[in-house]
């Protein structure tokens, strides 16, 4: 061979890679980057219609859970309202649920010193005050209050003290807080007493639904 | 990728197999080596385009050195042989070297057997052709170096050996020490009778022998193993002819059985060693031979467009596997939410039927079930001063001697807290109070009592000892209540070390008395 059929025969430059080899490749060149775009193409395609599926399936799932829940909340409601209505309309009846009633308590107070003739009461009642419950206490939109009642009564008897108490429970909602019964009636002449009085505590218990917050002001 | 082109050229003619499914073509093709040739040639490299090409030659003109070069390595190594190649066979490009040893004693050079196809002209138009077709040549390779693919299947003794193959264009004889190739030559040979091939693989052996001889390759007396590859014909001739053959160590290779152990197809006509060396070459093709750095080019590009078309394929199977995956996820995901939605109808459906049969309201469930669990639990759990007055009373009626004055009662969550004195919490300040706490109301479980008893011992008579027995019995009896624990709070007289004591003794006061206190808590939850 001669020098100059060798020299054609030698490997070729950068260039002559582009103008002469390259084409013989540039259709599988070309294919391989079609297929990789329509790969990616087909991917962002098919992933983005996933997405949007499970977006929509997603939304569907709150829907259904939310129209769940809201029956749940509705046959609950339902069962408590069968279940606990009776009893409220009767609490409400009792003055437990609403508005303090006390012109009810005065009455009730002086029905039984009427009807047990009792020695004369003193009673009073001071302001409304609202429990502060603890949290786990299911209140749902109710406020507990309560408005305590000192009351002073002479006794002919130990009896009448819880006699009282007994005939204003069966009249009202109230929880004693302290009772103190002491002997009373000892003069200079006669030292030894020859009566009791009481001294009791009382709470007149409410429920009533919370005020709206007030607005602020102007 | 698994069919390949084989051309195989001798001296006098191009011979064109094509290898599919581990087998030659039945029927070559065959060029002659003038212009006619080469244009049938050209017109044969348009039929299967792209598939590899491998040329195994079988030429007189090939050239065997065993050449000394210091021993050196890498580059500088590539670079001497390459020099020394070319210093050596200036004429052709078609050259190869092989490293066999190195020198026992001195510099201890590499010794390097250099091989050429020395008469270029037989090769470069052919190989022009396929270049200009952008053919994919694999290599040039000879059959000369290809002999010793066949030592191990064979079972060849490779320490002097003699390998001596029959093909289309002649006889060959390769001669091999320690399996080092040393010497080749081929014979042409265009007899086809038997015996008169016989006689003339002797002659032509014998003449190796001596040449090999004469170039002290062998001694005259050392003995050299003979391989013959041929016929069961032409050995029999072979042996039974020529006793002079017969005295020196030879191995008979019937030429069907050798292509068996090689795993090459046969006819019952093969009885040259062409398809032999052919289909040893399609199926394990060494590395290239002869043809020089570059003419693979289009082999290498061959195999990148493969490469490409294989990735592309490999891209669009594993996308398309993708999406399937993705589009089986989005109709899953889309039968989901149609099954949520038809759930959320029916849902919703239930939920107007439950409004319609809801009864009428006076106001809303949830108020109405706490007002009324609140309600129930403050009656469970609130506390009435009666229950636990009426066990004091009990106690206090058997207790003659015992005269309560004062007894104070109080609901606390403090088992401690402070009582006593007579009078009673004024009305300010109970209105200045606290908010009561939930615990005095029984929310969330029922509160402590306590009760605060005051009273005396009568008749006292002066006489503490007694009175002391008494207040004791008492204690003892409230003890027993029930989940109450007593506490006293003042003796009829003090007897504790550190408190100071006073009293008289005769002329006793007459309004002395023997009081005491004592604290109950009744606490239902110990």
């Amino acid at each position: 061979m001669r020098a100059s059929e060798r020299r054609t025969e030698a490997p070729k430059g950068e260039a002559g890679f582009m103008q002469d080899d390259f084409p013989l490749i540039k259709r599988a060149v070309l294919i391989l980057a079609g297929t990789i775009g329509l790969s990616i193409l087909l991917l962002a395609i098919s992933s983005f219609a996933l997405s949007s599926q499970q977006v929509r399936r997603n939304l569907a799932q709150q829907q259904f859970d939310a129209a769940r829940n809201r029956l749940l909340e509705a046959e609950n409601e339902k069962r408590e309202v069968l279940n606990f209505q009776p009893k409220f309309v009767q609490l409400r009846a009792m003055g437990i649920v609403g508005d303090e009633r006390r012109l009810d308590w005065i009455d009730a107070i002086k029905q039984i010193q009427d009807e047990r003739n009792f020695l004369p009461i003193t009673y009073e009642v001071f302001a409304q005050q609202t429990f502060v419950l603890d949290p786990n206490v299911p209140m749902a939109n109710l406020e507990l209050r309560g408005s305590k009642m000192s009351l002073n009564m002479k006794l002919l008897h130990e009896m009448d003290l819880f006699n009282f108490l007994h005939d204003l429970s069966r009249k009202s909602f109230y929880q004693p807080l302290a009772c103190t019964i002491n002997r009373i009636g000892a003069t200079m002449e006669n030292p030894q007493p020859t009566g009791l009085a009481a001294d009791c505590s009382l709470l007149w218990i409410t429920m009533k639904e919370k005020q709206a917050e007030a607005p602020a002001a102007q | 990728m698994f069919s390949k082109r084989l051309l195989f050229l001798s001296n006098q003619q191009l011979t064109a197999y094509f290898w599919k499914g581990g087998k030659l073509s039945s029927s070559p093709r065959i060029f002659s080596l003038d212009a006619q040739g080469e244009q049938a040639f050209a017109s044969y490299l348009q039929e299967d385009k792209k598939v590899p090409i491998y040329i195994l030659t079988d030429l007189v003109e090939e050239n065997f050195q065993r050449i000394a070069v210091p021993h050196v390595r890498g580059e500088a190594h590539r670079n001497l042989v390459t020099r020394r190649l070319l210093q050596t066979y200036r004429e052709t490009p078609f050259r190869h070297a092989t490293s066999q040893e190195r020198e026992k004693s001195g510099r201890k050079d590499d010794i390097m057997l250099f091989s050429a196809l020395t008469n270029a002209d037989l090769l470069n138009p052919w190989v022009k052709m396929i270049r200009a077709q952008h053919e994919p040549l694999a290599g040039i390779y000879s059959i000369a170096l290809l002999g010793p693919m066949l030592f191990r299947k064979l079972g060849l003794d490779i320490d002097h050996l003699l390998l001596v193959t029959r093909q289309s264009t002649g006889l060959r004889q390769s001669y091999f020490l320690h399996g080092r190739l040393r010497f080749s030559r081929l014979v042409p040979m265009y007899d086809d009778a038997v015996a008169q091939v016989a006689q003339r693989m002797v002659l032509e052996i014998n003449k190796t022998r001596e040449f090999l001889a004469s170039t002290r390759l062998l001694s005259r007396d050392e003995q050299i193993n003979i391989g013959i590859l041929a016929g069961d014909d032409i050995l029999d001739a072979i042996e039974h002819g020529n006793e002079e053959l017969a005295l020196q160590h030879h191995q008979y290779f019937n030429l069907l059985e050798a292509c068996q152990l090689l795993g090459v197809p046969t006819t019952e006509e093969t009885q040259l060693c062409d398809h032999l060396f052919l289909s040893v070459l399609a199926k394990h093709p060494p590395k290239n031979q002869y043809a020089p750095s570059g003419f693979n080019r289009h082999l290498q590009l061959e195999h990148a467009r493969l490469t490409c078309l294989s990735l592309a394929g490999v891209f669009a199977a594993c996308s398309l596997l993708y999406g399937a995956v993705e589009i089986r996820g989005v109709w899953q995901e889309r039968q989901q939410a149609l099954a949520l939605d038809k759930k959320t109808k029916d849902v919703n459906l239930q939920y107007k039927q439950v409004l319609a049969s809801m009864p009428p309201t006076v106001g809303n469930a949830h108020d109405m079930k706490s007002a009324v669990d609140i309600e129930q639990a403050i009656r469970k759990n609130a506390a009435q001063p009666l229950p636990l007055f009426r066990q004091v009373s009990e106690i206090v009626d058997k207790a003659p001697q015992i005269r309560i004055n004062q007894m104070q009662w109080i609901v606390s969550d403090n088992p401690n807290v402070a009582l006593g004195g007579a009078a009673p919490m004024t009305f300010q300040a109970i209105a200045n109070a606290p908010p009561p706490m939930p615990a005095l109301i029984g929310l969330p479980k029922p509160p402590m009592q306590i009760l605060l008893i005051e009273g005396e011992v009568a008749p006292f008579r002066h006489d503490f000892r007694a009175a002391m027995a008494v207040v004791k019995q008492f204690s003892e009896e409230l003890g027993k209540i029930k989940h109450v624990t007593v506490h006293m709070s003042q003796w009829p007289i003090n007897l504790h070390p550190s408190s100071s004591l006073r009293g008289k003794a005769g002329n006793e006061d007459p309004e002395a008395k023997a009081k005491f206190a004592l604290k109950l808590v009744w606490n239902p939850n110990a």
